[in-house]
């Protein structure tokens, strides 16, 4: 707990920590790569994603198209580009829907206490024993396929897991010397929760984040492969894969590039998590 | 803050009470555990019921096709007790369930609990050998690294841990069927068992390695054995990722306590001191993460049987999802859900012995 | 420090994994006199004749049941006898008398009796289900079947039928497999409930083709074996098995490396990888299934107006889609009735031609960009096309939005008209131009559920035409008068026909004597010999 407390009033102290750690700074320029690419993608990409060329369907790697074409004869190096929207745009959404409602829940539960925890808690541990993958894709399997709909099922079913860290460090802020003194002060209620619960939870809450986010990326490419990923035409990496699983013992390319950028985006993140936990808490490895 | 009451000083109590103080508290644990387990599934019935009923599908249509007359329609929506409010469709599928009927597939025409019954032993039988897999390879490479840390080696099962983290699953079996199948034809195709032993060999507990152990079959265990190790392999390295990382973190952090200083001052090797002094104190956190990591592996088998057409209760439910079967979805949802809740709530009780105050 | 110990583990581990490998000198030969067959079996929903109406489960029936009539492999217009020797015509020319054939028995050694014919007829239009709609055509229903299957003799069945339709289609009728014929005693003995053995036969066969049925399982795997006394005469293979195999390119690489004889199902790009192959023939059959674009003409005035049906006619990439994204797995064809079918009008006059469509469009008053809701089959072919027709629309300035979905979400919304624009398929029920013709061309006051009705598409005076012509009983002026019906349709309609499917089957050089016919249940196995 101190260190998170030191981290926040040191900020770019903190980012310099964050830099010097070897694995903190690869994650860190990859996820910035990554961002990047699909921010500029319409600028750096050479073909119109879902321009499609028929007559030169499944073409390999070469001068015209770098990575080749796919079963429609677009080109795989653009929507490869392009695939890192949708990508982006999932974790987005996901972010915004999870990491709120699993801090709001917990932080509540810890804070308020008694009946009020109990009942959340009981609720977070339901929803965390499901099975969540699982219950993902029977979500969207059922509801249909989509960007929303994905983000919606991946985020529904994760958020127990901040919601738990937040109550427990809720709960101990609680019984501290800090929140008592900010009290007396008269600041109670939401902009207590507000100002002074929140920035203490928020810190644990990213490490979290940043190795969730690898895994989302690997499970919005699931849903992606099992098609139920965004909508045609658009470019996205699971989707893609598996378009090239059909052809894949003799067009390899078309499957292996978007698997790769997959293991590259998910690969940033989890090396921004260790970057972050060996700065915010060098205990752990 | 005022303390409980417990025992003062001086209070003569016959152990016949303690005992007795000990084993109710014991059963009141286990009465709780287990009603927090059935409230679980029971919120895991509803949401994939009503996950099922709410979608934009129509099993009775799905059923009898889009060429089928008006009265089969009608007949069909009576058959799959479609035409009855919401709850009570929950309440008659709940009955059903506990006396062993999950319905019938829409798809196949078969019981579900039939074909859950012979799709599910082919799931637990690869996430079984792969978490033998993964655990033994991920320990023993932890404690690799973790012995010399920060040379070429650790650095080397680190980035092996890292890529595993990071690799989707189904990408890198396809991959691996490209090279040993398609290039190399070490590994052999598709499918549990080649044609020639799928059907002479009777299948006994449906689990294809002890089918073929017993079957006696000349080549047939080997067989299972060759169809199981790819994909087994790919499954595994994913678990042995998170495996290895935590061994390595685990030991190092062990390492500089002072029972392991101690140990290897007075002159003990240092896989003495690992396997005597430092395993088994962290073998409770190990086996929570191996627990954890085969409930993951039971849920992640949609992606890895659909590559590996594995007939499991993943590839099941993924044609049950495509085919827009419902009974099959909720069943085969349940199923697995209620094996994940179990082995979750199984690891939390063990979590919870091995450090009581821990209940993060 | 050394360790020996923890990496002799680690050795040992790759060790034993790379022998596992290696020991696997993987089978390539199929037994012999085993015929083993790769393709998809998740549709089969059951194996009772009057039930099972998917792909797998009507291939099947040909090979394990047999009707009193049959289509002739080769021509499947000309009619043949099987249980039935012969006919005659009632003087009404509302009945058939049969005499059944002598000395044919099932696979269990009962002979086949009227009683036989009676059963299975009846008890397909009782259970009422997925294909009873069939024998409804006939104007059976459960009240009235009784009184039209009746025995006139040990050796003689009569049937009759109160619907206005001629002989000939009554006997195309007969020949659907929901008409095969099943051993009444045996069905019977395991009947339940009233279920005139329904539950039974859904994995089990009592027949007299020249399969039956040893074991199936759901999913896995369909085990046929031979039977010796058919009357179509035993089959040359010992037994036949139908592995479920969903995934192409598993197909595609057991047939390629010997592990199966027969793949079907696979993908455009596979089979033209396979075609360089040794020991692999590439078979296609042309089959009777039809690729249409359904429009909702009541969705709004834009898809109400002719004028935008005609410029979607245009805005196909007819020759694209069939030579460079199906390669061959569909041909062009633009009317209702596929080719081979008597009558089938094989006429192409669209070709893509964007500038027309525009100019349509424009001369018409349609304003764009239209946006346009486009529900899909979440499923190959479909998607493909569905991604080409975007893309060609787009340059018109018509934005095809494609929603994925499962098949009975796709049938509901055309059912219920909420759907705008959508991408299906048909396959001919049963042998006969009425099967499409009613379906397209039949649409008096949306009281029956065709494709018509769904299109929202009211046509008094076609649906006359359509039922003088199932009337007609010379076969020359019937086919003149499909052929107006389908010229009538492809100059204007609510339907955009693209492609006739061909079905291509991949077999190993060493497989002999495999027959597959136009009409989707016309898969012959008893010739086949390896």
């Amino acid at each position: 707990m101190t260190s998170s407390i030191a981290a926040t009033s040191n900020e770019t102290g903190f980012i310099r920590r964050l830099l010097r750690s070897p694995s903190g700074l690869i994650g860190a320029s990859g996820v910035l790569l990554i961002f990047a690419i699909a921010l500029l993608a319409p600028l750096i990409a050479p073909y119109d994603p879902i321009l499609q060329e028929t007559a030169n369907r499944l073409a390999p790697p070469g001068a015209l198209h770098l990575l080749g074409t796919d079963a429609f004869g677009r080109d795989i190096l653009s929507r490869l580009i392009y695939g890192a929207r949708p990508t982006m745009a999932l974790l987005l959404f996901v972010i915004l829907i999870m990491a709120p409602l699993g801090i709001t829940i917990g932080v509540f539960a810890g804070y308020f206490g008694g009946y009020i925890e109990s009942i959340l808690m009981r609720l977070t541990d339901i929803v965390m024993s499901f099975p969540r993958l699982l219950l993902a894709f029977a979500f969207v399997a059922i509801i249909g396929p989509g960007l929303i709909n994905g983000a919606l099922a991946l985020a529904l079913t994760s958020w127990p897991a901040y919601a738990r860290q937040a109550r427990v460090e809720t709960t101990a802020l609680r019984r501290s010397d800090y929140l008592a003194a900010a009290e007396m002060v008269g600041i109670r209620g939401i902009r207590l929760l507000w100002g002074h619960v929140l920035p203490l939870v928020l810190p644990s809450a990213i490490i979290r984040l940043a190795l969730d986010m690898s895994g989302m990326i690997l499970a919005a490419a699931g849903l992606g492969f099992l098609g139920l990923g965004v909508r045609p035409p658009t470019a996205e990496w699971g989707t893609m894969v598996a378009g090239g699983t059909e052809v894949i013992f003799d067009q390899w390319w078309v499957a292996a590039a978007p698997g790769f950028a997959i293991l590259i985006a998910s690969l940033a993140f989890n090396l921004l998590a260790d970057g972050l936990r060996d700065v915010m808490d060098p205990r752990n490895d | 803050m005022p303390q409980k009451q417990g025992l003062s000083l001086g209070e003569n109590v016959d152990s016949r009470q303690l005992r007795g103080r000990r084993e109710l508290r014991l059963v009141w644990r286990l009465a709780s555990w287990l009603t927090s387990m059935a409230i679980t599934l029971l919120g895991l019935a509803v949401v994939t019921f009503a996950m099922t009923r709410l979608a934009p599908l129509d099993p009775a249509l799905q059923l009898v096709g889009d060429h089928a007359s008006a009265s089969t329609y009608a007949a069909a929506r009576v058959e799959l007790g479609l035409d009855q409010p919401l709850p009570v469709q929950f309440v008659r599928y709940l009955q059903a369930a506990l006396s062993g009927n999950l319905g019938q597939s829409i798809a196949t025409g078969q019981p579900i609990v039939k074909d859950i019954a012979r799709t599910f032993p082919a799931t637990i039988e690869l996430a079984t050998v792969a978490i033998i897999l993964g655990a033994f390879l991920g320990v023993s490479l932890g404690i690799l690294a973790a012995v010399k840390p920060g040379s070429w080696v650790d650095g080397l099962i680190r980035l092996v841990a890292l890529i595993g983290y990071s690799v989707p699953i189904f990408w890198l079996g396809l991959l691996m069927l490209l090279l040993f199948y398609a290039k190399l034809r070490w590994a052999p195709g598709p499918g549990r068992l080649d044609v020639v032993f799928q059907y002479t060999i009777p299948s006994r507990t449906g689990f294809a390695l002890i089918d073929t152990w017993l079957s006696g079959k000349a080549g047939a265990f080997r067989d299972a054995i060759a169809h199981l190790a790819l994909p087994a392999t790919v499954l595994a390295f994913y678990s042995l990722a998170g495996i290895s990382r935590l061994t390595r973190s685990l030991i190092l952090a062990e390492m500089g306590q002072e029972y392991a200083l101690t140990a290897s001052a007075k002159g003990a090797a240092i896989h003495r001191v690992i396997f005597v002094h430092i395993l088994p104190n962290i073998a409770g956190a190990l086996i929570t993460v191996i627990a954890l990591s085969y409930a993951s592996l039971l849920e992640g088998a949609v992606l890895t049987e659909t590559v590996f057409a594995w007939p499991g209760i993943g590839r099941y439910l993924t044609v049950a999802m495509f085919a827009g079967d419902m009974p099959a979805i909720l069943g085969g949802t349940l199923v697995v859900g209620a094996s994940f809740v179990i082995l979750n709530t199984l690891t939390d009780l063990l979590v919870s012995k091995s450090k009581p105050g821990d209940r993060l | 420090m050394c360790l020996p110990i923890s990496r002799t583990k680690l050795l040992g581990a790759v060790f034993s994994l790379g022998l596992a490998f290696a020991a696997t000198a993987a089978q390539s030969e199929t037994p012999p006199n085993v015929l083993v067959v790769a393709q998809s079996i998740d549709d089969a929903v059951s194996f009772d004749p009057a039930e099972g109406f998917e792909l797998t489960t009507v291939q099947s029936f040909n090979n394990i049941y047999q009707r009193l009539v049959q289509a002739n492999r080769d021509d499947a217009t000309k009619i043949e006898p099987a249980l039935a020797a012969s006919w005659e015509i009632g003087s009404d020319g509302k009945s058939l008398t049969f005499a059944l054939a002598a000395k044919s028995a099932f696979a269990s050694g009962n002979a086949v009796r009227p009683e036989d014919v009676i059963f299975s007829l009846t008890r397909a239009v009782k259970l009422n289900k997925t294909p009873a709609f069939i024998l409804n055509e006939l104007g059976w229903s459960a009240d009235s079947v009784d009184a039209a299957v009746t025995k006139v003799d040990d050796t003689h069945v009569k049937i009759s039928w109160s619907a206005d339709v001629g002989p000939a289609f009554a006997l195309a009728i007969l020949t659907a497999p929901i008409a095969s014929i099943v051993d009444t005693q045996v069905v019977t003995a395991q009947a339940k409930d009233n279920d005139f053995g329904n539950s039974w036969l859904k994995t089990n066969s009592a027949g007299s083709g020249p399969f039956k049925i040893a074991n199936y399982t759901p999913h896995e795997a369909l085990v046929l074996e031979a039977n010796p006394t058919s009357p179509n005469g035993a089959p040359k293979l010992a037994s036949l098995i139908i592995r479920n195999v969903p995934d192409a390119g598993a197909r595609r690489l057991l047939v390629e490396q010997g592990d199966a004889d027969i793949a079907r199902g696979l993908g455009a790009d596979q089979i033209d990888a396979l075609k360089q192959k040794q020991g692999i023939e590439v078979l296609a059959v042309p089959s009777a299934r039809t690729d249409y674009l359904l429009i909702n003409s009541k969705a709004n005035a834009t898809l109400g107006n002719p004028a935008f049906w005609e410029a979607a006619r245009y805005l196909v990439d007819y020759n694209g889609i069939s030579k460079d994204l199906l390669r061959g797995q569909s041909q062009v064809h633009q009317a209702f009735l596929p080719v081979g079918f008597p009558g089938a009008l094989t006429d192409t006059p669209f070709k893509l031609d964007i500038d027309k469509a525009k100019k349509i469009l424009a001369d018409a008053k349609i304003a764009t960009p239209i946006k346009v809701d486009f529900p899909v089959f979440n499923d190959q072919p479909f998607l493909s096309i569905a991604q080409s027709l975007q893309s060609s629309f787009a340059k018109a300035g018509i934005e095809l939005d494609i929603q994925p979905g499962v098949a009975s979400e796709i049938y509901a919304k055309g059912r219920s008209g909420n759907y705008q624009f959508t991408l299906r398929y048909w396959i001919p029920d049963y042998f006969d131009p009425h099967s499409n013709a009613s379906a397209f061309a039949i649409n008096k006051d949306s009281s029956s559920n065709t494709v018509a009705k769904q299109a929202g598409w009211i046509i008094p005076e076609l649906t006359a035409e359509t039922l003088a012509a199932v009337k007609e009983q010379d076969p020359a002026k019937r086919a003149v008068l499909y052929g107006e019906l389908q010229k009538k349709i492809q100059a204007s309609s609510p339907y955009v026909f693209l492609l006739q499917g061909s079905d291509q089957v991949v077999l190993r050089d060493v497989v002999k004597g495999y027959k597959q016919g136009l009409n989707a249940d016309q898969v012959y196995y008893d010739r086949v010999e390896k």
